[in-house]
């Protein structure tokens, strides 16, 4: 690897200069690079990871979502002139669908998390908040699922997401589900494994709660 | 700079971290497999024990993803920035595990001396094999600090400017505590070959 000042500092006298010359070149020997890369795995996984970031919406834009995720809580009223403000773009597309169903998981480890969906042509709107669960890893990652039949066996996944390096999550997802046959909405943690199957690390659960 | 992973050979630090900033996928497997080995020995040398120097670096690429608009061209190359989200990853994991004692001893540690192939015979290994010991058993009575500048400067080869990124201080604060950790390396060698 080569640094833009490769040699000694300006100020610095001749024999610093070559100690440092010298000892350098010690220490590099005594500990030499591994040259021990990455597996495969772990590329794809961040190369998944990275691809999948230039996807989301601006930063700006999450920012401003979790704002308005707050505020619709807060008042009906205030929601409304807030969904107004951010139409347009992917925010406006974020922002369309008829309320349907709340939810309020909570996990045996302390972990709370509050979900609002929404009927859209495409499927229902999804939007996931919470500041309690524990930032992971990129090899894993939290999924969503809506568990449907009076036992509860078949899980459909809302999708997938990872908090924020603060441990801040508003995700807004866009799945496929139908909460008027959803018995459960349960968070699992996953290994990035490429199984479709839930791990069954549980994370957190709740019942759904339609709007009339 | 040698270039490897999937970015193409020819393309300049700057065109790689302005492909890096834009989240191409060529630029981070570029980024991390030549930095990889590196930052999981500048990890495992400074974590708890009982921490795993590889998820921290996958904790430091994850939050890099998702910083990335913290990223600025100044000059540094992309490896500067991401000792410094490493740093805190160790620094966070320090502060969890209530630990004192910042370094933990790295004899046993899987580094291992490297094998290089050369004409240099039986004797002349011998005594460079000394010598590499003397140097890492030195090194080890460093403090952290002066462990730390060392290892960013010398062996993980930043430059002072990066390396002053890094540890947020200024160029000159970086250039006096690199001289002076040396100077303490070498009395400290000369004590340990005694």
């Amino acid at each position: 690897m080569t640094h833009e000042d490769e040699g000694p500092a300006d100020d610095m006298n001749d024999a610093e200069a070559e100690l440092e010359r010298f000892l350098g070149a010690e220490l590099r020997r005594a500990f030499p690079d591994s040259g021990a890369g990455p597996t495969s795995e772990q590329v794809a996984a961040l190369r998944d990871h990275v691809a999948a970031s230039r996807r989301r919406p601006a930063r700006g834009g999450w920012r401003l979502l979790a704002a308005a995720v707050a505020l619709v809580v807060a008042g009906a009223g205030i929601g409304v002139g807030v969904a107004t403000s951010i139409r347009g773009g992917d925010d406006g597309l974020l922002a369309r669908g008829s309320d349907e169903f709340v939810a309020e998981l909570s996990g045996p480890a302390g972990a709370r998390v509050a979900i609002e969906g929404a009927a859209a042509p495409e499927g229902r709107i999804i939007t996931l908040s919470s500041d309690t669960l524990p930032v992971v890893p990129y090899e894993q990652y939290y999924e969503l699922w809506f568990l449907s039949d009076e036992s509860g066996s078949t899980w459909v996944s809302a999708g997938t997401f990872h908090p924020d390096d603060e441990g801040n999550t508003v995700v807004v997802l866009h799945a496929a589900v139908d909460p008027r046959t959803t018995s459960e909405i349960r968070i699992t943690r996953e290994p990035r494994d490429g199984s479709p199957a839930p791990s069954g690390d549980l994370v957190a659960s709740g019942p759904v709660d339609l709007i009339d | 700079m040698r270039i490897i992973g999937s970015v193409e050979s020819g393309t300049s630090e700057r065109d790689l971290l302005t492909r890096f900033r834009d989240l191409d996928p060529d630029a981070w497997e570029t980024v991390y497999r030549r930095s990889y080995s590196r930052l999981v020995e500048y990890a495992r040398r400074r974590l708890p024990s009982g921490y795993d120097p590889h998820d921290a670096v996958s904790e430091c690429l994850a939050r890099a993803v998702d910083r990335i608009d913290d990223l600025a061209d100044q000059g540094a190359r992309v490896e500067a920035w991401l000792y410094g989200i490493l740093r805190l990853v160790v620094l966070e994991q320090i502060r969890r595990s209530g630990r004192q004692e910042r370094e933990r001893p790295v004899a046993g540690s899987p580094l291992g001396l490297a094998e290089v192939a050369d004409d240099r015979g039986p004797l002349e290994h011998v005594l460079r094999d000394e010598q590499v010991g003397s140097v890492r058993t030195a090194f080890e009575r460093l403090s952290v600090d002066d462990q730390e500048v060392l290892w960013l400067r010398q062996v993980a080869e930043l430059s002072v400017a990066e390396v002053a990124a890094v540890l947020k201080k200024g160029h000159g604060a970086v250039r006096q505590a690199n001289s002076r950790a040396l100077a303490r390396l070498r009395t400290l060698i000369e004590e340990v070959d005694a």
